[in-house]
Formats: C-alpha cells, sequence, structure tokens
C-alpha cells in the first residue's frame, strides 16, 4: 500500500528535522507492509536515525 | 480514476450468458443500462456483490429465492453434469487491470420429489480469484487465491463495511443514516484513508517505548553507587595493612638483635650460664617441634579426609569385590586364554588340536570362532573387573587399618602438646628465675633486669609476628573482595553504556508516538472537514432549495445533521428527495476523501426524486461523472423526459436490457 499524499503532507508539516521526518515514513511505511517483523525493523530504524544523527537524550517535556 | 471495465456473467440468474463492456467515449462517464422492473436491474447489482463479496445484499428474503444459478442452463444439462457459475469484474487503476473472479460449481441431478433436474453445489462455498497485471502485459500477472489476499483486495477498493456507499440501492435508504452504518463508515474512511496505519503505527511505537522504559528500570536497579566507596574502604584498610606489616617488618630485626644481644650478655654471665644455655636448647627444640606439630596437623587433615571418603564409600567397595569373587568362584569370569593361540590354529588350518589332538572340523573352527567373538566383548569386562580389583582389596585392607592408624594419630598429637606443653613450662622457670635473680656482685649485670627485657622483647615480637600472619590473610580476602568489586565495576560500566542507548531510544520513541498521533489527529479533523464540505457543496447543488438550508455537520462519529436557517436540526424531516440528495452527497464525498476514485453503480437512481431536484440531480451527478464512473440502472419511467433530455447525448452509453421471450435469461445487450 503506498502513502496517501495527505499523511506525506502531514509528516512534511511536522516541526521536527529531515531524517526524523524520514525515521517517520520509514516506519509508516514498515506498518503499511503490515510485516511480521515489524518490531525489528523499526528497532534498526531507530538505531540507525541516533548513530547517524549522533543523538544525544531528548527531553520529552514539550511533547 | 478507478474504473469498471468489464463485467462478465456465466449462468449467474437470468445472466446466463452475458458481457457487458463500459468503454469510454467522450468527458463524461455515466453508463446507463435500462430495464423494466422485473428483468435484472437489481439483479445486476447482486451480481457484482456476489462476485466481490460471496453475498447478494439486496436480495430480500433468501429463504425464497432461487438459486444462483440459471434454470434453464439446469434443464438443458445432462445428468452428473457439472456447471459452474462465474461473475467476473475487470476494473482499472491507473496502468494496471484488477479482475475479480468468482465462482460456483454445481452438479446436475433429478430431484427425487419432482422428477425435474436440479443443482447441488459441489462445495460448501463460492471461490474468488483476484488476478492485477499491468495494462500492456498480461505477462506480470499476478494472482491472490488465499482469503486472506483476496479480502485485502477486495477491502482496497470496494470494502464490504461499505459496500452500499459503493453500490447504491436509490430504492433502499432506510438504513443509509442509521447510527451503525455511520460507525462502519467512520471504520471505513479511516481504513481507506490510511488513518489507521497511522493508528496502528503509533501504538507499535508506543509498545516500544514501554518496553525500553522498563528495561531501563531494570538497569537502574542494578546501578550500586556505593560500591565506589566500598573499594575506596577497602583499598585503604589494605593500605593500612601493608604499612602495618611494613612497620613490623623493620621493626623485627631491631628487636631481634635486641633479643640476641640480651641473650648474648645472659649467656656470657657465668653464674647463669647453664640457666641461659638450657633455654637456648629448649628453644630451639620449641621450634623444631612446632614445626613438627604443623606438619603433623597435614597429615591428622590427610588422615581424616582419607577414611571420610573410604567409609563412604565402603558398602560400594565391599559389594563390588563381594560380585567379582562371586563371578570368579562360578567361573562366570572367563579364563585367561591364549587368544593368539586360538587364533593361528584357525588361520593356519591346523588339522588337529594341539591340546585334545581332536579334529578341528569345520564345526570346530566354528566354535572357535565364536569363542574369540565371545572372548572379545567378556575380555574387556574380564580385564576391567581384574584391574579394580586389586585398588578395592587394597580399600578394604585399609579400612582395617584405621583403628591402629588412628590410635597413632592421637599418641603423637598427645606427644606434640605435652612435649611443647613441658618445654614451656621449664621456659617460664627459667624466665622466673632469672627474672628474679639477684647476686652480690656489683659492677656487673642486672639479670633480673635484662630477663625483663628480653621477656618483654620476646613478647612483642610474638604479637608482632601473630599480627603480621593475621594482616596478611586479611590482605588476602580483600583482594578477594576487590577482584569481585572491580568485576561488578566493569559490568556496571557496561550497563551504563547501554542505559544511555536505551535513554536515547526510550527519548526517539516517545517522539515517534507523540509525532503519529498528532498527525492522526490532523488528519482526522482534516478528513471530516473536507467530508462535510464537500458533502455540503454537492448537497445544495443537487436540491431545489436555497433558503432553507443553513449548515451541515458531521460529528466525530460520522452521522450527519442538517440545520435549518434557524439552526434547528432538520435530517429526520428531510423529503424523499432531499434524503436522497444528502445520500448521494455523502456518499461521493466519502470517494473523493478517501483518495481512492472507485466507480458508483446505483439502482434507480433518480426513482425517488422528482420535478426540478431530478433535473438539478442529474446534472450534478453529470458534473461529477467527469471524474468519476457512475452505472446507472434506470427503469424506463424513471428514465424520464427530464433525464434523457440531459443525458441522451452526453453519457457515455445507454443500453438496454431485456429478457428472452420465454423470460430464462437476458438478451444480449444492444448499445
Amino acid at each position: 500500500m503506498t502513502m496517501s499524499k495527505k499523511i506525506i503532507n502531514e509528516v512534511e508539516k511536522i516541526d521536527k528535522d529531515e531524517p526524523f521526518k524520514k525515521l517517520v515514513l520509514d516506519i509508516l511505511d514498515l506498518e503499511s507492509k503490515g510485516t511480521h517483523y515489524f518490531k525489528s525493523k523499526c528497532e534498526e530504524l531507530v538505531k540507525k536515525y541516533i548513530d547517524d544523527n549522533r543523538v544525544g537524550v531528548i527531553s520529552n517535556d514539550k511533547d | 480514476m478507478i474504473k469498471i471495465e468489464k463485467i462478465e456473467f456465466d449462468n449467474y440468474r437470468q445472466y446466463k450468458n452475458c458481457i457487458i463492456n463500459f468503454e469510454n467515449k467522450n468527458e463524461y462517464n455515466i453508463y446507463i443500462l435500462r430495464a423494466k422492473n422485473g428483468t435484472g436491474k437489481t439483479t445486476f447489482l447482486n451480481g457484482i456483490l456476489w462476485c466481490l463479496y460471496g453475498n447478494e445484499y439486496y436480495i430480500s428474503d433468501f429463504s425464497k429465492a432461487l438459486k444462483i444459478i440459471n434454470e434453464s442452463a439446469v434443464q438443458e444439462a445432462n445428468i452428473d453434469d457439472v456447471l459452474e457459475v462465474k461473475v467476473r469484474l475487470t476494473i482499472s487503476d491507473d496502468d494496471k487491470y484488477v479482475i475479480f473472479e468468482r465462482s460456483q460449481k454445481f452438479s446436475i441431478s433429478i430431484d427425487p420429489l419432482t422428477e425435474l433436474k436440479k443443482a447441488v453445489q459441489t462445495t460448501p462455498k463460492s471461490i474468488l480469484k483476484v488476478m492485477e497485471n499491468p495494462k500492456n502485459s498480461f505477462e506480470n500477472a499476478q494472482v491472490y487465491e488465499s482469503d486472506d489476499d483476496t479480502l485485502s483486495m477486495v477491502k482496497q477498493y470496494f470494502d464490504e463495511d461499505i459496500y452500499s456507499y459503493y453500490f447504491f440501492d436509490g430504492e433502499n435508504l432506510k438504513n443509509y443514516f442509521d447510527k451503525n452504518n455511520a460507525g462502519k463508515v467512520k471504520e471505513s474512511i479511516y481504513s481507506l484513508s490510511q488513518v489507521n496505519l497511522l493508528s496502528n503505527a503509533s501504538k507499535r511505537c508506543e509498545g516500544l517505548s514501554v518496553e525500553k522504559s522498563r528495561e531501563l528500570t531494570k538497569k537502574n536497579g542494578f546501578s550500586d553507587n556505593t560500591i565506589y566507596d566500598k573499594i575506596d574502604k577497602i583499598q585503604d584498610d589494605n593500605e593500612t595493612l601493608i604499612n602495618n606489616n611494613k612497620s613490623i617488618a623493620s621493626e623485627k630485626p631491631v628487636l631481634e638483635l635486641r633479643l640476641a644481644e640480651l641473650n648474648s650478655q645472659l649467656s656470657g654471665y657465668q653464674p647463669i650460664r647453664d640457666k641461659q644455655a638450657r633455654r637456648e636448647e629448649l628453644d630451639k627444640r620449641f621450634k623444631q617441634l612446632k614445626s613438627e606439630q604443623i606438619e603433623f596437623y597435614s597429615k591428622k587433615k590427610e588422615f581424616i579426609r582419607t577414611y571420610l571418603i573410604l567409609f563412604n564409600l565402603y558398602p560400594r567397595i565391599k559389594s563390588t569385590l563381594d560380585m567379582i569373587k562371586y563371578k570368579e568362584e562360578h567361573g562366570e569370569l572367563p579364563p585367561r586364554i591364549d587368544k593368539r593361540q586360538i587364533e593361528e590354529l584357525i588361520n593356519n588350518h591346523v588339522k588337529n588340536c594341539p591340546m585334545c589332538d581332536g579334529e578341528l572340523n569345520d564345526h570346530a573352527i566354528l566354535h572357535m570362532k565364536q569363542l574369540l567373538d565371545d572372548l572379545d566383548i567378556s575380555s574387556q569386562a574380564s580385564n576391567y573387573l581384574s584391574s579394580i580389583k586389586g585398588g578395592l582389596e587394597s580399600a578394604i585392607f585399609k579400612c582395617k587399618k584405621y583403628e591402629s592408624e588412628r590410635k597413632n594419630i592421637l599418641e603423637k598429637e598427645k606427644y606434640y602438646k605435652e612435649e611443647l606443653n613441658k618445654i614451656e613450662n621449664e621456659l617460664n622457670t627459667i624466665s622466673k628465675y632469672l627474672s628474679t635473680y639477684t647476686d652480690d656482685s656489683i659492677g656487673l649485670i642486672d639479670v633480673s633486669k635484662l630477663e625483663r627485657e628480653r621477656t618483654n622483647i620476646q613478647e612483642e615480637l610474638d604479637i608482632k609476628q601473630k599480627s603480621f600472619g593475621a594482616n596478611e590473610k586479611l590482605i588476602e580476602i580483600n583482594n578477594d573482595k576487590l577482584n569481585e568489586l572491580q568485576k561488578q565495576v566493569k559490568e556496571m560500566e557496561k550497563n551504563a553504556s547501554e542505559k544511555l542507548a536505551l535513554q536515547k531510544q526510550l527519548s526517539i520513541y516517545r517522539s515517534l508516538t507523540t509525532v503519529l498521533n498528532q498527525i492522526k489527529k490532523n488528519l482526522m479533523d482534516e478528513i471530516k472537514i473536507e467530508i462535510q464540505a464537500n458533502t455540503w457543496k454537492t448537497f445544495k447543488n443537487m436540491i431545489w432549495k436555497k433558503e432553507t438550508f443553513n449548515k451541515l455537520e458531521i460529528n466525530d462519529d460520522y452521522q450527519m445533521s442538517v440545520y435549518n436557517n434557524n439552526l434547528n436540526d432538520m435530517t429526520g424531516s428531510l423529503s424523499a428527495t432531499e434524503s436522497m440528495a444528502l445520500a448521494y452527497s455523502f456518499t461521493l464525498a466519502v470517494h473523493e476523501t478517501s483518495g481512492r476514485n472507485c466507480p458508483l453503480v446505483v439502482d434507480s437512481p433518480l426513482g425517488r426524486v422528482s420535478d426540478e431536484n431530478r433535473t438539478n440531480m442529474a446534472k450534478e451527478l453529470l458534473k461529477i461523472s467527469k471524474n468519476k464512473q457512475i452505472i446507472m440502472l434506470f427503469t424506463p419511467d424513471e428514465y424520464s423526459t427530464e433525464v434523457s433530455d440531459i443525458y441522451d447525448n452526453t453519457v457515455a452509453s445507454i443500453r438496454d436490457i431485456s429478457l428472452t421471450d420465454d423470460e430464462k435469461e437476458i438478451n444480449k445487450l444492444e448499445v
């Protein structure tokens, strides 16, 4: 199932950097494929995002 | 635009053998099928529903309905023939075709009661197959046959939960505005517009964040901030002990030197020379006995250990030895036989036995070979038992010596104790004597003073020696504790870096959950607003009243309300025409917002609509058909002048459906 334009537009509008937006789209793509290995793939994506972008510990207060 | 390209019927009710194409000829995608009541308009709709869902939703009473197989086909078939009912729906979606094909087989037999032919289903349910292939090539077709796959394909295009929003019955709107229906519509809209996708992704991320949070809590539980204090304390203690021992090590020689000087002075003083000599002799003897006693204690430990084991195993040793002896006595342990000799007799084909001179015929040779085989197996056992027999006998013998060895040990122990005691007593006596010694000689040594000093130094040396030993033991224990704690520190450090990684992951999962939920909410709001706006726009265009209605609202459950200018809810008071317009408007808005521009098939599209509304609706539907395929099923009466004026020269096709003279099947369709 391809992602609808509406969802892609909404992801573009979020107040986060580009790599994070790409992460969101990748995760949605994973969910749309209905894979039973969602968990392991999602963890891979998140770890890669953290490594590639040298993420520190983010406070989620404003979230 | 998703379009129905073709529908093919085989033996489906009155559609015995029928193909209907929907070719695009102009800018309007309205396709009209006209038929008198009872010809097959609703059957046409049911055919599509049966193809997609296996259900004919527009049959009023199944219990009184005919079987789906065409009756004339049954009567024309032979007994035991197998007939197939098939409906095949071909749609186009951008650059590909998707074909939905459902079939059901029937076998033909005779009804014993009526003696007429009857058709019986050969399988309990019909079979759906879906094929997908690019428009320019049939070679790359993908075929879906499993229930899950076919259901998924149907759901992508024509979700069964909201079938009535694709295959519309203009005569049957009574459930259209039902609350339960609204719930299904909402779910379907969310499914089609992928709101459910966001919902599921968000739940999964939330699940992962909970998991990471739990892992982090566990890791927090493992950290012990006091461990560094413990390490520091042990290291400090060890330093103190080491320093103490260093002091002792530096003080001891001084004391020993002084002791030697004192001994020398006392030895040099003639009146007590003998006493001092005796003391030195006793000291030497004491040290020697002490050393022997230490060695003796080591042997005593070994004695205890040995006999502890022996006595524990004694019952088994005894029973094993008894068993071996029994087997020997009863000849069960085979006698020693020279295997090599037997092998030579066999290999060299010796004619007579060297022992008894008997003939070594084939039978004897066979027997000898068997004997060798048996020996092979039993020899191993025999050898093993023989090898352990000696050890077992020694063990039994040793057990018998226990009492005498024990007696020796006790005597020895007593001897050392008594001897050492005796020496100690004599040394104390000498020391006492010397520490109270006086004589008349003046200017020579003060024996008692020297002796007292000597005694003090000796005691101090003894204390220091014991202290030194105890400190060394403590240092060893502390070092073991230190190693253990340092292992824990390494574990904690590893833990800390894993914790940091977990904290980062946790914060990302939480962010993802929040963001996905926000996107979902935004999308839901947007969809509702869009559907509401589009429904209102189309509704206003379809009805003739321009001053009555003020607004239309859709709540979170997708229930519609129409308000008049006084803001009173008029939904329940709408006329049949207005209800129809509202139903159309909402249906079209749902289609548009779902992002999937699916066709609309409507039975009696304007049946309940009259007068000016009819014209308005027809025009509005024509306009909509520029971007959407609409297939309409009219009766001749419904296809009134107002409608024909609008549609005759504009729509893509108008076909009339009629029955054959025997009314058993549909005639071939003409354009």
